[in-house]
């Protein structure tokens, strides 16, 4: 695994994994964050369900489907890698999730990869990225470690 | 409230990101974040003075972080690596470099309140005095 590949800015996959909204689940205890990738994914055409905190994600994760996972990595209580590893425990192997992190750090994207996290987006993203992010990773490119980068 | 004017601020990039985000969301949903994002920050301040304080480390980075990326997303770019460099250093660092912090927050707080007149009053952030003790 190498926590330091990434795909150059701009992504340019533009076509949804199979053909259109995707279901996502969003994990970020921030309300901005929270809002403003919603905002982002469902003018995409995506649907977004979202959670505040590890424990709710587990939750709702067992309640639901969904096609991929965007999760901050940084959260009170249960962390994001915390989160990841339990999901792991709980059979869902091949469930993308993709970190959203505030840091450019090898050690903690390590710790995130080594938790069973499939690829980072940095803050601050775009619209685009946003998109090309979960449709990249629910479409099916899980290599390991990729980082999808902003700037 | 401060006596800076738009015309004096050296990085209007922020008002023009707002523009972008405006057009990628939309200005109800910017407008909504615009308040969510000096809720938050305000918040956020409160916690890493709270830590900082207390000597709790691990809040203070989460605190720090949290601040750095909601910035981040709101192009208040200098506030956001700030905070990056703050969360990296540690405590022993933040002391020298709080009013920084405060002054960059500041700033930022008034320029999206700025934006927030110019597209109406609904868009318009409850302003506070924000005190810092230390």
């Amino acid at each position: 695994m190498h926590a330091d590949r990434r795909l150059s800015s701009p992504v340019t996959a533009t076509a949804s994994a199979g053909g259109g909204s995707l279901r996502v689940l969003l994990v970020d205890d921030s309300v901005v964050i929270q809002r403003i990738a919603a905002l982002m994914l469902e003018r995409a055409g995506h649907q977004v369900t979202v959670a505040s905190s590890g424990h709710e994600a587990l939750r709702l994760l067992d309640q639901a489907a969904f096609d991929v996972v965007l999760i901050d990595v940084e959260m009170p209580e249960m962390d994001g890698p915390a989160t990841v590893v339990e999901l792991r425990k709980r059979g869902k192997r091949d469930l993308p999730v993709v970190a959203l992190t505030a840091h450019d750090e090898s050690a903690q994207q390590q710790r995130c990869l080594d938790a069973g996290i499939d690829g980072f987006l940095t803050k601050p993203f775009r619209a685009i990225e946003l998109d090309d992010a979960v449709t990249l990773w629910a479409g099916g490119v899980k290599e390991s470690g990729v980082l999808l980068h902003s700037e | 409230m401060s006596s800076q004017t738009l015309s004096s601020q050296p990085r209007p990039q922020l008002l023009e990101s707002m523009e972008n985000l405006r057009a990628a969301i939309g200005l109800s949903g910017v407008s909504e974040l615009v308040g969510l994002f000096i809720k938050d920050g305000r918040q956020a301040l409160a916690g890493i003075d709270r830590a900082y304080s207390e000597h709790d480390g691990d809040a203070l980075r989460r605190f720090l972080t949290d601040l750095a990326g909601i910035s981040a997303m709101m192009s208040a770019h200098e506030l956001a690596d700030t905070c990056r460099d703050l969360a990296v250093e540690g405590p022993a660092r933040l002391a020298p470099r709080i009013a920084d912090l405060q002054q960059e927050w500041n700033r930022v707080e008034w320029l999206l309140a700025a934006w927030a007149r110019r597209h109406g009053p609904d868009t318009r952030p409850v302003r506070t005095v924000q005190t810092w003790p230390h």
